[in-house]
């Protein structure tokens, strides 16, 4: 009767450590497959793609800078208008860039994502009322030093 | 089985499975000294990624040694392999494998000469009417942002040939990248002699360029596998990122070919989830390293 019941709770123990042992398998699996398609969606050698902004938690590889650099006028259509205010509060990162055109100004990682949220339609021309009452159009981009 | 012995063993399995799992993921620390001529490097660049992740992509971090060449980083997966590397400026390029726990990585860095790579920057009628200071602007998107990582990785030093920069008159509605880019050699008469002095053309496309395949950059006429191939690269103006963008066409310079092993690698090449970081796997830094005087 003891043997018995041993040999019942043997082939259990086996029962339960083959769903749980199956079951990580199976997870693993499925993300490892999510992993590969990811991996093989690229495209022809020599071209390269891409999406901006960079998705949010991306490692940092380099202390960040934003510069803006002078372009033509283009129509509003085209460009994020950002007004004087804006710039006090939750542009701060513009007002750093504009002030020094062509520079790398030095940006904290908080502006950083400021800008990434700012331009997430992949447009980074902003047009600015300046102080003569002039518009300004500038293209910003994201430069870090290693 | 009665329901007493039932939950023993679960909770058994669940205690064994935590005990397996768990370790992958504990913190640790990879430290050490980095040294030239047995002195104590400042400021080095050092960093760990990591080989065969689990499921995910590899991590990646790096820090910088304080006056006395030491150093201290800290990884999330132990048990698996670092690719621990250390470099500066004019030092040659290091590398060492570690598995975390065992985690201490010394490096004896010698010296080596800059390399340079000298290019010969165009660019396009678009983007000289949206840059009033194009010929600036062309060559900080051109090599001038991403001059950095080659030369403190691999002392390669990117360099104007001092010709005057070139002029393509391009279409706006484009063919694919590398058609561009044929068209644009021969319209510049870019070859090995009409060099300009330089060993690389880059031409800056105009923001309004738009290739019929959404690419944003190429190289033409293929990725080289020896020098002397004055190949001719293509990077669009109006992405956010340019150093990344001519890293990666750099880097096909250098006979890198795209990375299939992470999507956070600079190498990467992809429609979707292009969330590369200024970081050449550890495979294209040796391939750098051995090609770093082809555009001297």
């Amino acid at each position: 009767m003891t043997y018995k019941n041993n040999n019942r709770l043997t082939k259990n123990k086996k029962l339960i450590l083959t769903t749980i042992t199956s079951a990580i398998f199976v997870i693993s699996m499925t993300l490892t497959g999510i992993n590969y398609n990811i991996q093989t969606s690229s495209s022809d050698e020599g071209d390269v793609k891409g999406t901006w902004p960079p998705p949010a938690g991306q490692p940092s590889t380099g202390i960040p800078h934003i510069v803006a650099m002078k372009i033509t006028p283009r129509g509003d259509d085209v460009v994020h208008v950002i007004t004087e205010n804006q710039m006090k509060v939750g542009a701060s990162w513009f007002d750093k860039a504009r002030t020094m055109v062509g520079e790398k100004a030095l940006v904290t990682p908080q502006e950083v994502e400021q800008f990434f949220l700012a331009t997430a339609d992949g447009n980074t021309d902003f047009k600015v009322i300046g102080p003569d009452g002039q518009p300004e159009y500038y293209r910003l981009y994201f430069v870090e030093v290693p | 089985m009665k329901r007493e012995n039932m939950i023993k063993v679960i909770g058994v399995s669940i205690l064994a499975v935590i005990g397996i799992i768990v370790p992958a993921y504990a913190v640790s620390t990879i430290s050490g000294t980095v040294t030239s001529g047995g002195t104590g490097l400042n400021n080095a660049k050092v960093t760990a990624e990591q080989i065969g992740g689990f499921l995910v992509a590899p991590e990646y971090v790096w820090t910088r040694t304080s006056t006395t060449g030491s150093y201290s980083l800290t990884v999330n997966d132990a048990g698996t392999v670092y690719q621990v590397a250390a470099m500066l400026t004019g030092k040659q390029y290091n590398k060492i494998d570690r598995t975390p726990p065992t985690s201490t990585a010394n490096y004896a860095l010698t010296s080596i000469l800059l390399k340079d790579a000298i290019i010969w920057v165009v660019a396009d009628d678009g983007f000289q009417a949206d840059h009033p200071s194009w010929q600036i602007d062309a060559k900080n998107i051109a090599y001038a942002f991403a001059d950095g990582w080659f030369r403190e990785e691999h002392s390669i030093n990117m360099k104007d040939s001092g010709a005057t920069y070139g002029t393509y008159a391009s279409p706006n509605s484009a063919p694919d990248c590398t058609t561009w880019a044929q068209n644009a050699r021969t319209a510049l008469d870019w070859s090995s002699t009409n060099n300009r002095g330089a060993k690389i053309a880059i031409v800056v496309a105009g923001k309004d360029v738009t290739f019929t395949n959404g690419d944003l950059g190429c190289i033409n006429p293929a990725i080289p596998s020896s020098s002397g191939t004055y190949p001719l690269i293509v990077v669009k103006d109006g992405y956010g990122d340019p150093a990344k963008l001519s890293m990666h066409e750099i880097g096909h310079a250098y006979s890198l070919t795209h990375s299939t092993a992470s999507w956070k690698h600079v190498m990467w090449a992809s429609v979707n989830n292009v969330d590369a970081i200024k970081n050449w796997r550890p495979a294209d830094d040796s391939t750098i390293e051995l090609n770093r005087s082809w555009y001297q």
